[in-house]
C-alpha cells in the first residue's frame, strides 16, 4: 500500500473560498485529513478599538457576504437587548423576511455549487437562473443585490411599501413553480442519486457529540433550529424544522432543497401579518453589560457574544459562526473516503470560510 | 508571419480563460464574480470561459484583501499565470482593504502583492460592473 | 454578567465539563475574554435550545486542560484561544502551536481594547 499527502487547496476550482486539506492517501482511500486555514483571516474582532458600536453593524455585515443580513441582525439585537430596547413590530417582521430571502440565496448558491462540484455544468445554470429572481428582490427592496444593509441597531433602514411587498409574492410564486422543475432531477436522477447517495454519512450522535450545527445536523436525524427560540418576530409565526434522517450528501441537499419551501411560506406569512407602523427605535444610550445571542443562518446556529462598558467602543465582540462549529464533524468526515468524493463532501457541509475565520 | 501575427492577436481577446481567487474579504465579490458567469449575465458570450486552472489563465480576478498568510498564495498563483494576463481588482477590499484595512492580519489590497491592471470598486460591485471591468482591460492583450 | 454562568477553577473544569456531557449538553463554543493579568473563559453549552455557560478566570501564561476527550469538536475552539490568547491547552489534538490563523510573524492580537497591537503591517519577505 502506498501512503502519500495531497495538499487540496488553497486554490481549489471546487471550493469559492481558499483554505487547504491536507489528505493522507492510501491508494484511493483518505485516511487522515488535516485542514489549515488562515488565508481569510482578517481579525475583524478586534476591530471594535477602532470602530464604534454602530459602525460595528457594517462590520458585522461584512463578516459573510453570504448571510449577511442575519449577521447584521444579530449583532443589532445584542446591542438593542444591552440597551434594553425593542424594535417595533414592523421592523421586527421585516427583518425576518430580509432574513429569509438571504437565506434563500444562499441556500440556491449552494445547491448550484453541489451541481457544479457533481459536475452538473446545465444544473449549476439552471438554479443561478432561480437564484437571481431572488438577487432581483433583493435590490428591488433594498437597493443591493448581496450586502443589503438593511438593519439599523432599533430597526430597519428602509420600508416596505405595498407595491414592494407584492412584487415579492409574485417573484415567489415564480421561484416556487421554477424549483418544482428542478425537484426530479435533485432528487430522482440517477447520475445525482449515484454520486450523493450514502456518501459521507454522519451518524445521528456523532452530529451532536461533535457539535454540528444547521443542516447538516438536520439532515442527520435532530430536529434542532435556533428559529424554534422565538426571537425577533419568529415567535409569531408557526414552523417545524426540517429533517431527514439519511446524514449522507443527499439528505443535507434535500434539507437545503426543503427549507428554501419553509423560507417562502415563512415570508408570505409575515408580509400578510406585517402591521403598519414605525420601523426604527432610537436611542441615545451607550451599550453596558455582558450579552450572548443566538441566531439561525442559513448555514446553522450563529453565536454573538458581547461586552460593554457604557462607552462609544465595545470591550470585547466574539461570533462563533456556523461553519466554525461544522469543522469539527467536516474533518471527522473524511477519514474512509475515496479521494473523488472529498470535494463534493467536503462542499455538502456549505463551508464558509470568510465566516469561520473572520 | 506577419498576418499570422495580426490573427493570433485579434482572436486572442475574444477567446480569454480567467479565474477568480478570493483573498481575505466577505465572498460578496465571490458570490458576483460566479454570478457574473451565469445565464443572466453570461460573461461566455465574450468568449471568457471560467477554468481552475492557473496555468490555463489570461485573466485573473482577484477579490479580497491581502492577508499575512495569503500573500505567499496569491504570488505563486500569479507567477504560474502565463504572459500576457490581465489581473482585475473587484470590490473594495482588493482596492484598499476597505473596511478591514484596519485590521489586525490585513496588509492592505491586492496592489501590495502584485501589480494589478484593472480596479473594480464597489463593495460588491455588481456583475455587470465586473464584466465591465474585465472588459475595460483587454486592450492589454492586443500590445 | 452572563446568564446561568458557574465559575470554575481550571483543574475541577474537566469534571464539570463531564457531568454536562453525560445530561446531554453540547459545546456550542469558547470565548475569550482579555482581562488585567489574565483571560476569562467561557465554554457555552446548548441543550434543547437553553444555555449554560462555565466561566474559567486563567492567570498569564497558565496551561488549561483540553476538554478535547469528551467534546471531540474543542480542538477548532481551543486552537483559535490559543492563536488570540497565547494561553496553552493541555492535551490539545491537533495543536497548531499558534499558527492556525496567524503567521509567525503576527506576534500579538489586539483582540481586546486595551492589549497593544504588535502587528507589522510590511508584506515583509
Amino acid at each position: 500500500m502506498t501512503v502519500s499527502v495531497i495538499p487540496v487547496g488553497p486554490q481549489h476550482p471546487v471550493f469559492l473560498e481558499p483554505f487547504q486539506l491536507k489528505l493522507v492517501v492510501e491508494d484511493e482511500v483518505v485516511s487522515e485529513a488535516l485542514p489549515r486555514f488562515g488565508y481569510v483571516h482578517r481579525g475583524l474582532e478586534a476591530l471594535v478599538v477602532s470602530k464604534d458600536f454602530r459602525q460595528m453593524t457594517r462590520v458585522a455585515e461584512r463578516i459573510c457576504g453570504i448571510c449577511s443580513a442575519i449577521h447584521g441582525m444579530t449583532y443589532c439585537r445584542a446591542i438593542e437587548k444591552l440597551l434594553g430596547i425593542t424594535p417595533p413590530p414592523r421592523a421586527q417582521m421585516l427583518r425576518l423576511v430580509w432574513s429569509e430571502l438571504h437565506r434563500m440565496h444562499s441556500h440556491l448558491l449552494w445547491l448550484g455549487l453541489f451541481a457544479e462540484a457533481m459536475g452538473f455544468e446545465s444544473l449549476f445554470m439552471q438554479i443561478f437562473r432561480i437564484r437571481e429572481t431572488v438577487m432581483d428582490i433583493l435590490e428591488q427592496t433594498t437597493g443591493n443585490r448581496v450586502i443589503i444593509s438593511v438593519n439599523v441597531i432599533g430597526g430597519v433602514r428602509r420600508d416596505l411599501d405595498a407595491e414592494g411587498a407584492d412584487g415579492i409574492r409574485r417573484a415567489l410564486k415564480k421561484v416556487a413553480g421554477d424549483l418544482e422543475r428542478i425537484r426530479p432531477v435533485l432528487v430522482d436522477d440517477y447520475s445525482v442519486r449515484k454520486r450523493t447517495e450514502e456518501k459521507g454519512i454522519l451518524a445521528k450522535e456523532r452530529a451532536y457529540e461533535l457539535g454540528a450545527v444547521g443542516p447538516v445536523l438536520r439532515a442527520s436525524g435532530i430536529s434542532q433550529d435556533i428559529r424554534r427560540t422565538g426571537y425577533g418576530a419568529y415567535g409569531e409565526l408557526d414552523f417545524e424544522p426540517v429533517v431527514e434522517s439519511g446524514g449522507d450528501c443527499q439528505a443535507r441537499c434535500k434539507v437545503r432543497y426543503r427549507e428554501l419551501f419553509q423560507s417562502m411560506d415563512l415570508i408570505r406569512s409575515g408580509l400578510d401579518r406585517l402591521s403598519d407602523g414605525e420601523i426604527q427605535t432610537k436611542s441615545k444610550e451607550k451599550p453596558e453589560g455582558e450579552i450572548l445571542v443566538r441566531s439561525e443562518q442559513p448555514r446553522g446556529e450563529v453565536v454573538y457574544y458581547i461586552r460593554a462598558d457604557g462607552s462609544k467602543h465595545l470591550q470585547r465582540l466574539r461570533i462563533r459562526t456556523p461553519t466554525f462549529a461544522n469543522m469539527a464533524a467536516l474533518m471527522d468526515l473524511l477519514p474512509g473516503l475515496d479521494l473523488a468524493d472529498v470535494p463534493l463532501v467536503t462542499l455538502s457541509l456549505d463551508p464558509c470560510i470568510a465566516c469561520t475565520e473572520r | 508571419m506577419g498576418m499570422m501575427k495580426h490573427l493570433m492577436v485579434r482572436s486572442r481577446r475574444r477567446s480569454l480563460w480567467m479565474m477568480h481567487f478570493c483573498l481575505g474579504g466577505c465572498n460578496g465579490c465571490s458570490i458576483e464574480i460566479m454570478a457574473a458567469l451565469t445565464p443572466m449575465y453570461d460573461l461566455e458570450r465574450f468568449g471568457i470561459l471560467n477554468t481552475g486552472n492557473p496555468k490555463h489563465t489570461d485573466v485573473l480576478l482577484v477579490g479580497g484583501s491581502v492577508n499575512h498568510r495569503n500573500r505567499r498564495t496569491l504570488k505563486n498563483l500569479i507567477d504560474q499565470i502565463p504572459a500576457p494576463r490581465l489581473i482585475v481588482a473587484v470590490g473594495t477590499c482588493a482596492l484598499t482593504g476597505g473596511i478591514f484595512n484596519e485590521a489586525y492580519n490585513i496588509i492592505g489590497g491586492a496592489n501590495r502583492v502584485v501589480d494589478v491592471d484593472v480596479y473594480v470598486p464597489g463593495c460588491p460591485p455588481k456583475p455587470e460592473a465586473v464584466i465591465d471591468g474585465i472588459l475595460s482591460g483587454l486592450d492589454k492583450f492586443e500590445q | 454578567m452572563l446568564e446561568s454562568t458557574s465559575l470554575v477553577d481550571a483543574d475541577r473544569l474537566h469534571s464539570h465539563a463531564g457531568n454536562l456531557k453525560e445530561n446531554g449538553w453540547r459545546l456550542v463554543g469558547m470565548t475569550g475574554v482579555a482581562r488585567e493579568g489574565g483571560v476569562d473563559l467561557f465554554y457555552h453549552f446548548d441543550r434543547e435550545l437553553k444555555m449554560t455557560n462555565l466561566k474559567v478566570e486563567t492567570e498569564e501564561d497558565e496551561t488549561i486542560p483540553s476538554i478535547g476527550d469528551q467534546f471531540p469538536g474543542a480542538w477548532i475552539h481551543e486552537n483559535e484561544i490559543q492563536d488570540q490568547f497565547g494561553i496553552r491547552f493541555d492535551g490539545l489534538d491537533p495543536d497548531y502551536r499558534r499558527l492556525f490563523f496567524l503567521e509567525e510573524n503576527v506576534e500579538a492580537t489586539p483582540i481586546c481594547r486595551g492589549v497593544s497591537a504588535r502587528v507589522s503591517k510590511e508584506p515583509g519577505k
